[in-house]
């Protein structure tokens, strides 16, 4: 296991722009800024600082988890294209980790096992992304996949004593998430990211899942 | 500031400068505002004269570019989805980002072709030929 320590984590999908290294199962660092339009210019500086205090070199990680959606159009770009710079520089692999499904693993610690849960994001003006998850231990499951729904049509997904996670604001009763962090991202990795694993990211690119339903649909 | 629904019809483009720049005092950030009207109708003309109340002189047709980005004392995005063939093209440069700007104002020309990506509230410009020198315009806000 420890040769895939320690991992290089960039989340860039939302408003949060976060860097984390997990060095091991008991140790990681970890920057989070919540911040809109900052991430381009505060990413590869803050990746720098985090290697300076962990006292690494790019070259002795193992690889790079990055944050692939989905998520915002440009920050997904700017994390991905920063991962995929530092990994061609330095000869590291890349994780693309599903993002909510890092969310759901953040999201978990405070979930019993195998209980589901709910996750709400904002998706665009008039749309959501909905997703319910639970973990068993063994794996981030879903009993509801990951969509998109229409704001409007929220409530009557919803089912009684769900417990709901959101970045939004709603009048029903939720508990606020920001995230995924970074570490989570890493964790996601270390914990099920091996066959994710890739030295062939050329053409690797964000997951946007809308696109993916307006393609699929074609 | 101009009370909606609004209608009117204009006889030069001085006067459709007075009605934009009243148009102007509406907006906020945040604020989408879409432009019906056939080719020559005067749409980018009636952007560029909102926009002259940003501080902003530079306003031309984004038919080629898809969108154009000004910043003046505001930021704003004109969009013409006149050449978008496919809706994907659109999620192709991101415009559900340009969308969800909370301070930018965002102008889009020929908003009819790609209906199912416009949020629902936004205000509606529809400007009409009346004859060669008279344009009927007409302005209204949904929510």
């Amino acid at each position: 296991m420890n040769n895939f320590l320690p991992i290089l984590g960039i989340e860039t999908s939302g408003d949060l722009c976060s860097v984390a290294i997990m060095m091991n199962e008991k140790s990681f660092y970890e920057i989070n800024i919540l911040e809109k339009h900052v991430h381009s210019k505060k990413i590869l500086a803050l990746i720098d600082l985090l290697l300076k205090e962990a006292g690494l070199e790019l070259k002795k990680l193992s690889h790079i988890a990055v944050s692939i959606g989905p998520g915002s159009f440009t920050g997904l770009r700017i994390g991905l294209t920063t991962a995929k710079g530092l990994g061609y520089g330095a000869n590291l692999p890349i994780v693309p980790v599903p993002t909510f499904n890092a969310l759901a693993l953040q999201i978990s610690d405070f979930v019993p096992m195998n209980n589901n849960f709910v996750i709400i994001k904002n998706a665009s003006v008039d749309d959501l992304y909905y997703a319910s998850p639970y973990y068993d231990g063994k794996k981030i499951g879903f009993s509801h996949e990951l969509s998109i729904i229409k704001k409007n049509d929220i409530e009557s997904i919803l089912k009684n004593d769900e417990l709901i996670f959101s970045d939004i604001d709603f009048e029903f009763a939720t508990k606020k998430i920001i995230g995924p962090s970074a570490l989570n991202i890493c964790r996601y990795s270390y914990l099920f990211g091996k066959d994710l694993l890739t030295f062939d990211y050329d053409y690797l690119e964000p997951f946007y899942l809308k696109q993916f339903l307006v393609r699929v649909k074609k | 500031m101009i009370t909606l629904p609004f209608d009117t019809v204009v006889e030069s483009e001085i006067e459709t400068e007075k009605v934009a720049r009243s148009f102007a005092e509406n907006l906020s950030g945040g604020d989408l505002i879409l432009l019906t009207g056939n080719l020559g109708s005067g749409k980018t003309f009636f952007v560029k004269c909102v926009c002259a109340s940003f501080q902003v002189n530079k306003v031309t047709s984004p038919s080629f570019a898809i969108v154009n980005e000004y910043v003046g004392t505001k930021t704003v995005y004109h969009f013409d989805f006149y050449r978008i063939k496919n809706i994907s093209e659109l999620y192709d440069i991101g415009i559900d980002d340009y969308l969800k700007n909370e301070e930018a104002i965002i102008f889009v020309e020929w908003a009819d072709l790609w209906r199912e990506i416009i949020p629902h509230h936004h205000y509606e410009v529809a400007i009409n030929f009346v004859d060669e020198n008279k344009r009927e315009i007409k302005i209204s806000r949904h929510e």
